[in-house]
């Protein structure tokens, strides 16, 4: 799975180093704020405004999470859905035109009940060339024009994060890769080899129900869902492709991918382990301006190189996917969006034949919607919005509502829900039903300039 | 006797001598070139000081960079924050396009996400300031009718109301423009009572590579006395900062060169 730890141990001896390591911050954020300036603006804290390029940029801040499921979920240990508090440090520092960049999370986490120390991020980036850039290490990608729909990012994503409430930037899951961005006149050109596929953060049972199709009903832990995962080495690596032009206004791109799915969404009878199947994308994406809004198109072809002909009872099959979408802000401070999405499952009937329980399987076409409302106020301290998931096909919806509340510019508190449900419990979101969950958030920042 | 007086005239500015301008149209030009596009590019670090109605402060920080891709028209925008720390290596870019719609993009680094945002409303807050986009960049001249009002020792006042009176909160704003300079030094608006509600002044001048450039500013809102402070230190013009690095490859990797202080 991604981010392997760096370090693990019982919660209540790191606690302690938890603690420590906050007031350390404090202290040393203290120091560095009352260092004596004669005139100095007291607000900022310095009066010189010098980026200081000999020092590293410093940052940090703690979190502490709450969320509880909102119906009782019988399949899980717990009655949490969120419980932990976060401490994150973040340096960048630039040698000439060479960026280095740290991240790093020390979690206390009161539903595994462990405290872990992780690495959010880790790179090197520069340029090699006037139109050549290389990041190299742990980083976060993205791409494609979905919002919260992806076509073609394969980049790995943790759904455990993003179901529990966590900051939106935990949905995206770093990738130890390489990154090569090669710049022209006539397109741009984005290069990504990850060595070792790094899969999705994908349910166990832990945290979450799911429905599992072998036995046919609900899940949850113990024992924790564990798939096996590619042989580690370079030739079961991934590599992904994206090829782009922005053109009078309107952003133009092509994507490639191989890899492996990023969910253990295929079963090896032999092992009786879920596995994750041999995967080939390819796609286009087109967004454009239209009547003071933005539409976008994409398209994805996801093809199953285990299972191309459909037939194989245990490997997902190839699927088309088609995306269309309009945003605007419709009246000042507010933006809506909507999107419509299908998948199409190709060889369907072979699906079916071969299957083992053929009336829980993917509808031929998928299809689904989503809508957005978002709303700032109060000079952008207070943001509200209602983001929604709904199956027309599946008949199954998730809804995320959120407030996020700005206090000042260290202090942030976010309270939020994660509502799904469904009219059968083996759909993508009709199988979470249990997992519904309201969650509150506040975070304090520090700065160390 | 006559020396001195010679001497003294020396000292008076330059628009003493000459005569006053009375096209209204070529005004309103000048002072929108002296406002925003001074030199062919140009590089500042601004800090916003955010004041609300109860007085309390919020912070922010960044660097803009600028490109004219024509004088008086067309430019280019990369704005990179450096301050508050949850908003830091966030970056904003905007290519603005007179008379039409601007394109803008925001870059969120913690999801490394480019996203492009949806034309909205020129006149709403600027990163929750009390300016607003139109503040930052520039008004599209074309979308009022002009009207010198005054001609004072040191102003031409100019009336502009809009020719769409739907699209804006304003019916009409009254501008004081230095006659030496043809920096704004004042801009009040007016709602469709007529009541003052909101006041953008310059509060600092100084000249720059030969540029006088606006170097304080405060926007008021009158209606609940909040408001925001805006310094710029570390100008400079015509760095050469190249159009090409207004494009996507900079959100993902801030060009340090030219976005560094000295």
């Amino acid at each position: 799975m991604n981010s392997p730890k760096l370090a693990s141990f019982p919660l209540s001896k790191a606690l302690l180093v938890f603690l420590s390591l906050v007031l350390c911050s404090a202290a040393m954020h203290a120091g560095a704020t009352q260092a004596p300036a004669p005139e100095a603006e007291d607000d900022w804290g310095d009066e010189t405004w010098e980026e200081e390029s000999s020092k590293p940029s410093i940052s940090y801040h703690i979190e502490a999470g709450f969320g509880g499921f909102i119906h009782p979920n019988s399949y899980v240990k717990h009655h949490h859905s969120l419980s932990e508090l976060r401490y994150r440090w973040e340096a960048t520092h630039y040698w000439g035109q060479t960026l280095g960049s740290v991240k790093a999370d020390l979690t206390a986490d009161n539903i595994t009940n462990k405290t872990t120390a992780t690495l959010r991020e880790t790179f090197i980036a520069l340029p090699i060339a006037s139109n050549v850039d290389v990041k190299l290490g742990r980083q976060i990608l993205t791409w494609g024009t979905g919002d919260l729909l992806f076509l073609n990012d394969m980049f790995p994503k943790d759904w455990v994060a993003f179901f529990s409430g966590r900051q939106l930037e935990y949905l995206k899951a770093p990738s130890d890769a390489v990154k090569v961005g090669v710049f022209s006149a006539l397109a741009n050109v984005d290069i990504i080899w990850t060595p070792v596929f790094d899969s999705d953060n994908y349910l166990t049972g832990q945290r979450f129900s799911f429905y599992n199709p072998l036995t046919d009903e609900l899940y949850g832990a113990p024992p924790e869902l564990t798939a096996l995962d590619p042989e580690k080495t370079f030739k079961h690596g991934e590599i992904a492709l994206r090829v782009y032009k922005t053109l009078n206004s309107q952003e133009f791109a092509l994507y490639g991918y191989k890899g492996f799915s990023k969910q253990p969404s295929a079963f090896d009878p032999d092992r009786m382990k879920p596995i994750f199947t041999k995967q080939q994308v390819l796609g286009a994406s087109w967004l454009s301006p239209f009547a003071n809004g933005l539409f976008n198109l994409e398209f994805a072809w996801h093809y199953s190189l285990n299972d191309k002909d459909g037939n194989d009872p245990f490997v997902p099959n190839s699927q088309f996917r088609y995306l269309v979408g309009y945003e605007k802000e419709v009246i000042s401070k507010v933006t809506t969006g909507i999107q419509l999405y299908v998948e199409a499952t190709r060889n369907h009937s072979a699906l079916i034949q071969s299957s083992l329980n053929p009336e829980n399987k993917v509808e031929e076409y998928r299809t689904l919607s989503t809508a957005r409302i978002s709303y700032r106020l109060m000079q952008d301290k207070l943001r509200l919005s209602l983001f929604g998931y709904f199956s027309p096909s599946d008949k199954d919806h998730y809804w995320l509502p959120k407030a996020n509340y700005r206090l000042n510019d260290r202090l942030s508190l976010e309270f939020g829900a994660n509502i799904f449900g469904g009219e059968k419990p083996h759909t993508f979101f009709g199988q979470l039903e249990d997992n519904s969950n309201v969650y509150g958030r506040f975070r304090y920042s520090f700065s160390s300039n | 006797m006559n020396r001195i007086i010679l001497s003294l005239l020396f000292l008076l500015p330059s628009s003493a001598f000459s005569a006053d301008l009375t096209d209204v149209d070529h005004i309103v030009d000048r002072a929108i070139k002296a406002a925003f596009y001074a030199g062919e590019d140009g590089r500042a670090v601004t800090r916003m000081t955010i004041v609300d109605k109860q007085g309390r402060k919020q912070l922010r920080q960044f660097t803009i960079l600028r490109h004219d891709v024509e004088d008086g028209g067309k430019q280019k925008f990369l704005v990179y924050f450096t301050r508050p720390s949850d908003v830091k290596k966030t970056m904003f870019l905007v290519h603005k396009h007179p008379g039409k719609t601007d394109d803008r993009w925001l870059y969120l680094p913690e999801l490394d996400l480019v996203k492009r945002i949806a034309a909205g409303d020129d006149r709403t807050s600027f990163v929750g300031s009390n300016f607003f986009y139109e503040d930052v960049s520039g008004r599209d001249s074309s979308a009022d009718t002009h009207e010198l009002i005054q001609t004072s020792d040191t102003f031409y006042v100019v009336k502009n109301t809009p020719k769409d009176p739907s699209s804006v909160e304003f019916s009409q704003y009254t501008v004081w423009i230095d006659k030496d300079t043809f920096i704004p030094m004042k801009t009040e608006y007016k709602d469709e009572d007529g009541t003052l509600y909101r006041r953008v002044e310059t509060m600092e001048v100084k000249e720059i590579s030969g540029f006088n450039t606006a170097t304080k500013m405060k926007v008021s809102n009158l209606r609940n006395n909040s408001y925001t402070l805006n310094e710029m230190r570390f100008i400079k013009y015509n760095l050469g900062i190249p159009e090409s690095i207004f494009a996507e490859r900079s959100l993902r990797s801030p060009p340090i060169k030219w976005l560094k202080n000295r």
